[in-house]
């Protein structure tokens, strides 16, 4: 089934196909052009329409057949193209070089070094090859090795010139500010022929067919503007998509360097290795990159090919960037899925050590913050701290102490590291990599401010809670820096954990006693702040 | 050399000569010019005829009047004007002089 249109040849009515209709119609107004300079022009291209109308006449008898396509090749094969009318009298330079329909972009298989892309774009821009080849192979030892990419990009998009007339296609006429203003014109020639054709039909075509060609006339300016429009908008789609391509590419890659153009805070992916396991990061990258990497490229590719005006309809790329970009959702969705099983059993780690002491009172003192150089500023995520050491980086976070009552009549410690873990031997051995350091000095027990884990241990929500076991009737001393890591400490007067410091305390029957006693010697003088 | 360019080329000096001598015999419209001029292979493409018919027009050496048709629209029927007569008269005679000159030059008479 075809759509078919009624025109009108030189007064007589005939029915075409759509696609027999296209190349009539480019046809005559390849005539139109070729005889627009000349003054009888209008009644030359009237003689041949009403020979091509008598010709069609003799082929449709009955006046129903449709004229085809095959017909209109035919009709053009008797007359002939324009080019072959050149008049006699008439010097040969004035016959019309034959005139080739603006340049497209190929790939030239003729003379290439890989895909023949940058003879191609030689062939564009009119410049020799060489210069384009040097001009990639200076972008890359200039550190823009996003020009690879973009090679890649032109090499599995533009077509290559297979036959003869996409080569010519390929060199065709120069692009310069000449033939732009010639193009130009021609598409003025092509609204006025059009409004001429207008005016001068109205005496035959009545009604809906006059309103057609008021269309046709509207819809040439409106088409001339729109391709203008349709280049810087290519030109603008090319620019985004290749600037947030190499946005992507660096902060995905080379985070670390990076300097705030990127989408993604720059920090991040320099830290995300510290929470997730390196498969499912990897994994997690290459998502990304490609839930977000395939529309940028399709958007560079639309606008080179509004910008090249190549056809490269081939379903391939649709479809193959299409079936990347849903296994870039996947990957992302397996590797989330991944990252969260690695937090699905929890296990615990208790060790149990007594100290051994011949005082009845303890000293607790917050040791010296030997990571207060190396703390990484930025990052302050649930009390979790990064600590970059020469360049090795360690997770530290801070321990919780509680005082309880001892069952026996000694002091003891006990330390839990509690971690979580894809199953509960994992998640046990996450627990035991914990390291707490503490030491008994006579009666000063001093606490490190930082639990640590070790180099390369990733972040499975590891705690450690140290429980101090006081006995009956024994004192304790908390020193002022000491609130910081203490977490909820019953006490019979009820005060809260920030006002502990500094203070007595006696474990009684019913737990813990303020004690009225003055400040200990432990608390030299400069660390008093609060 | 193209053989067939030449031969073209020389179809294309003599085609105004052609269609001024088809004309001198009776008015007749472009497909009729055409059908003859092909049938003597002096043209190949059909739209080689129009520009020359018009120039001719125009330069006075022909005229033409619209007859009505059976099958059609109206036609546009050529015929030669006195000025054309002429015209032709000049070519006839530059024809024979061309004619004499290729056969002295064939039986290398000079």
């Amino acid at each position: 089934m075809k759509k078919t249109f009624t025109i009108n040849i030189s007064g007589t009515v005939f029915h075409i196909d759509d696609d027999a209709y296209e190349k009539l119609n480019y046809y005559i107004l390849q005539i139109n052009r070729h005889f627009g300079n000349e003054a009888d022009a209008k009644e030359i291209v009237e003689d041949i329409e009403s020979r091509i109308s008598e010709l069609f006449q003799e082929r449709v008898k009955d006046g129903k057949e449709v004229i085809t396509i095959a017909q209109v090749e035919e009709i053009i094969q008797i007359m002939g193209m324009p080019e072959a009318f050149a008049d006699t009298n008439e010097p040969e330079v004035k016959a019309k070089i034959p005139r080739a329909r603006g340049r497209k972009l190929y790939r030239d298989p003729d003379d290439r070094v890989l895909g023949g892309v940058c003879s191609g774009l030689g062939a564009f821009f009119n410049l020799d090859p060489i210069i384009i080849r040097l001009i990639f192979v200076l972008l890359v030892f200039l550190g823009a090795g996003s020009s690879i990419i973009i090679y890649l990009i032109l090499w599995i998009v533009v077509p290559k010139a297979a036959n003869t007339a996409q080569r010519l296609e390929m060199k065709g006429e120069e692009v310069n500010i000449t033939n732009i203003s010639k193009t130009i014109k021609e598409e003025i020639q092509d609204v006025k022929e059009n409004y001429e054709n207008f005016r001068t039909n109205k005496s035959y075509i009545r009604g809906r067919e006059r309103l057609d060609d008021a269309g046709n006339v509207a819809m040439s300016v409106i088409g001339a503007i729109l391709k203008i429009f349709v280049v810087i908008f290519g030109i603008v789609l090319v620019a985004i998509g290749i600037f947030s391509i190499i946005a992507l590419v660096t902060s995905l890659f080379v985070s670390g360097e990076f300097i705030g153009v990127s989408p993604f805070s720059n920090h991040l992916p320099h830290y995300f290795d510290l929470f997730v396991t390196n498969g499912t990061l990897t994994w997690f990258w290459i998502g990304l990159g490609l839930t977000i990497g395939i529309p940028l490229i399709m958007l560079a590719y639309l606008g080179t090919k509004l910008i090249f005006r190549f056809k490269s309809n081939n379903p391939a790329i649709g479809l193959s960037s299409l079936g990347l970009w849903v296994i870039g959702i996947i990957l992302l969705v397996f590797a989330s899925v991944r990252g969260v099983s690695e937090f699905k059993s929890v296990s615990t780690s208790t060790k149990q050590e007594p100290l051994i002491t011949k005082s009845d009172t303890l000293y607790l003192k917050l040791g010296n913050d030997e990571f207060s150089d190396y703390l990484d500023s930025n990052i302050d995520f649930d009390g979790l701290r990064i600590a970059s050491v020469n360049g090795k980086q360690f997770l530290l976070n801070k321990p919780r102490v509680n005082i309880v009552k001892s069952e026996t009549n000694d002091f003891s410690l006990v330390i839990k590291s509690k971690a979580r873990g894809y199953d509960l031997d994992k998640a046990q051995s996450n627990a035991r990599e914990i390291t707490y350091k503490y030491s008994l000095q006579d009666s000063l027990l001093t606490f490190q401010p930082w639990f640590m884990l070790p180099e390369k241990s990733k972040w499975h929500k590891q705690e450690v809670e140290i429980l101090l076991k006081v006995p009956e009737n024994k004192t304790i001393y908390l020193n002022n820096e000491m609130v910081t890591i203490i977490h909820d400490i019953e006490n019979t007067s009820n005060m809260w954990d920030g006002d502990m410091g500094g203070k007595y305390w006696t474990m009684k029957p019913d737990g813990l006693e303020l004690a009225q006693r003055k400040t200990a010697i432990v608390e030299t003088p400069k660390k008093i702040k609060k | 050399m193209n053989l067939e360019n030449t031969k073209a080329q020389m179809r294309k000096g003599i085609l105004e000569y052609c269609i001024l001598l088809n004309l001198s015999r009776k008015p007749s419209y472009a497909s009729d010019i055409i059908a003859e001029l092909k049938t003597a292979q002096m043209i190949v493409v059909e739209g080689t005829l129009y520009p020359l018919l018009t120039r001719l027009k125009n330069d006075g050496y022909l005229g033409y009047r619209w007859e009505e048709s059976l099958q059609g629209p109206p036609r546009k029927y050529y015929e030669l004007t006195e000025e054309g007569r002429l015209f032709l008269n000049e070519l006839d005679m530059a024809w024979s002089d061309l004619v004499d000159a290729i056969n002295q030059l064939k039986n290398n008479n000079l």
